[in-house]
């Protein structure tokens, strides 16, 4: 009898074993099939990081070689050390060109922060219907390319039918050539103004969106402590979008060296005579590429925009580590 | 004794907000101030486009482009009719790129993110990392137009329009894992799992339909992006291939010169005769107006969008 039970006992552990491994070694199969269904679903994705973005880092070493007209055995030219830095460097416009793109970014970051954030602030005391009005309306210009805007700026200084020399013309003077050397001390503030006309609608919802996330029982405490509107944006407001506003800057750093080549190759209607502040390098890029066919100094160009811009974006990043961990971005 | 304090410190607080209240009042006529000057000026552009482009010829030679139309005319948009056939091919080539990336651009997209999200693929971080690197740094544009226009052979094709740097990008991907992560449970997922649903479906059928407002946000966007698009057709499209022009490039060409609309008979347009003042508002209108048209409806879950992108951060 105990032995039978025994039996019984036993056969049923190795039974129970037995289902457990199978029911193991259907669940690692399932795992694996699972692993390679996934990873065939994100191929699309690494095939296409792979083409759109390291591929490219391969292409950096064009700088490097000899410059060969033909586009097809580029990648065979012979290499040349820094050379193309030197052409690059000795071409003396490239540091014009630096400047404008660095000034105009600083000047881009710094708007970019002051007038969302200040428009954000003061969309919090907008109420009713006509706050989906202005917002609707003042997101428009951001939906529009760069082409349309043009378009906006031809119309505005045009030679010919230009809205201000329309009214310059009626009031009894001289037609300017806005796109001619003359007006050259105006540009500057086209792009500037133009930039925050397109993008404004986006980066005031952006803050609005993350002021809104700042707890509503924080200000009416405040209120409660009798703090007026300047210390409530003080205290509150601004501490609370701090992440927000620091993680545009990591990101405006980082593109320090880039420029939205829309803005100042479209607008200016890549006019020679305006270069002294229109050429950035990105269009400087363009220019030569599609002008000369200059790969090599233009790859040369595209490396330092790159690498200058990890190194802004790693050291700033540093620095707010070290002064405020909860803010820096990694 | 509670109570009557509570009281105590309202009465207080309406005691001393009559202050503050007129100084909202003050902060709220400023608010309203600064919203309409912004709004007037983001919508002025507009107007002067729509009206000068039903502006006569001769009146815009006198008074040049103005906010109200001195003659009204229709012949700039007469003459865009009959130019149909180049700007109708145009529209084909803007909405073929628009219906095509974006829906390539979301596929990839969720698909890469989903992989990222779930916590047993391996060498996940790895695959994070070579994402996010992405954003900080590139090859720049001189490369990327080199390994596509030599390796991969782009130049003058459909694919040159929609590949580059369009179809997957850090911030999306990285969007969608917050909200795969956020959304769908561990639990959920296991159970999934240990009904032997295979992952595909669990994608399908699970993350998909959950991340439908996530993913009608940034379809907009991308579908925006697309549209807009110029500059793969600047780079991409060579002056031979006009069949492949976006209405974005088409309406920088017409800028550029006159030239184009000459060695363009197919556009029926005489440069002698042109009305190409008001021609050029015509088509920069023609350019927008199904943005304009759209705006309205997709206006709340375009701005649902950025908010996403706010309060994520």
């Amino acid at each position: 009898m105990e032995k039978v039970k025994e039996g019984v006992k036993s056969a049923e552990r190795a039974e129970r074993a037995f289902k457990a491994k199978s029911r193991r070694t259907q669940n690692g199969m399932t795992k694996w099939k699972n692993i390679i269904i996934v990873f065939a679903m994100m191929l699309p994705g690494l095939v296409y990081l792979l083409i759109n973005n390291y591929m490219p880092l391969i292409g950096l070493s064009l700088a490097f070689k000899e410059p060969d007209m033909s586009l097809t055995n580029i990648f065979n030219s012979p290499w040349c050390g820094f050379e193309n830095f030197e052409i690059l460097f000795q071409s003396s416009d490239i540091w014009l060109y630096i400047r404008n793109t660095v000034l105009y970014n600083v000047a881009f970051i710094l708007i970019n922060l002051i007038v969302p954030v200040t428009m954000a602030i003061l969309f919090t005391f907008v109420r009713g219907k006509i706050k989906n009005v202005y917002q609707t309306i003042i997101l428009l210009p951001y939906l529009m390319s760069w082409v349309i805007v043009s378009y906006v700026t031809f119309a505005l200084f045009s030679g010919e039918n230009g809205m201000l020399n329309a009214i310059i013309t009626n009031a009894g003077g001289e037609r300017i050539n806005f796109y001619g050397k003359d007006a050259i001390g105006m540009w500057p503030f086209v792009f500037i103004f133009f930039n925050t006309w397109k993008s404004t609608g986006f980066n005031f919802l952006f803050y609005y969106s993350s002021l809104l996330s700042i707890s509503p029982s924080l200000f009416d405490a405040a209120k409660l402590d009798g703090a007026n509107f300047w210390q409530q944006v003080r205290y509150i407001t601004i501490p609370g979008l701090k992440t927000t506003m620091v993680t545009m800057l990591i990101m405006g750093l980082a593109g320090i060296f880039r420029s939205d080549y829309g803005l100042f190759y479209l607008l200016s209607q890549n006019s020679g005579q305006l270069y002294e502040v229109s050429q950035t390098i990105d269009t400087y890029i363009y220019n030569s590429l599609k002008g000369a066919g200059d790969l090599v100094t233009s790859s040369a160009a595209g490396i330092l925009q790159s690498l200058i811009g990890l190194i802004l974006v790693v050291s700033a990043n540093l620095v707010i580590k070290k002064v405020d961990p909860d803010s820096s971005l990694f | 004794m509670q109570a009557q304090a509570i009281k105590k410190r309202r009465m207080g607080k309406e005691g001393d907000s009559s202050g503050l209240k007129r100084e909202n009042l003050g902060v709220k006529i400023v608010a309203h101030i600064v919203m309409i000057v912004a709004a007037l000026l983001a919508i002025f552009p507009f107007i002067m486009m729509i009206s000068s482009s039903i502006t006569s010829e001769e009146a815009l030679a006198r008074y040049g482009y103005g906010l109200i139309p001195m003659e009204v005319s229709f012949d700039a948009y007469a003459y865009l009719f009959k130019a149909w056939s180049t700007i109708g091919k145009a529209y084909f080539i803007t909405i073929a790129t628009t219906l095509v990336g974006t829906l390539l651009h979301m596929l990839i997209t969720t698909m890469m993110a989903f992989g990222l999200a779930w916590k047993k693929t391996p060498g996940r971080n790895i695959i994070m990392f070579l994402v996010v690197f992405t954003m900080l740094f590139n090859g720049g544009a001189t490369a990327t137009y080199v390994i596509y226009s030599t390796v991969f052979h782009l130049n003058n094709t459909f694919f040159g329009l929609i590949v580059p740097g369009m179809l997957m990008n850090a911030f999306g991907v990285m969007l969608f894992v917050m909200y795969f992560r956020s959304s769908v449970s561990g639990e959920l997922m296991e159970a999934a799992e240990l009904d032997g649903a295979n992952m595909f479906t669990i994608y399908a059928a699970i993350y998909i339909p959950l991340a439908l407002p996530l993913i009608a946000t940034l379809s907009l966007s991308t579908a925006i992006g697309f549209w807009n698009d110029w500059n793969n057709s600047l780079y991409y499209i060579s002056m031979e291939h006009q069949e492949l022009y976006s209405i974005q490039r088409l309406l920088k060409e017409m800028q550029d010169s006159v030239d184009f609309i000459a060695s363009n008979p197919d556009l029926g347009l005489s440069t002698e005769n042109l009305p190409s003042a008001s021609v050029q508002m015509a088509i920069a209108v023609i350019g927008i107006l199904p943005i304009l048209i759209a705006y309205p409806f997709f206006q709340k879950g375009f701005v649902a969008g950025i908010s996403l992108g706010g309060v994520k951060e």
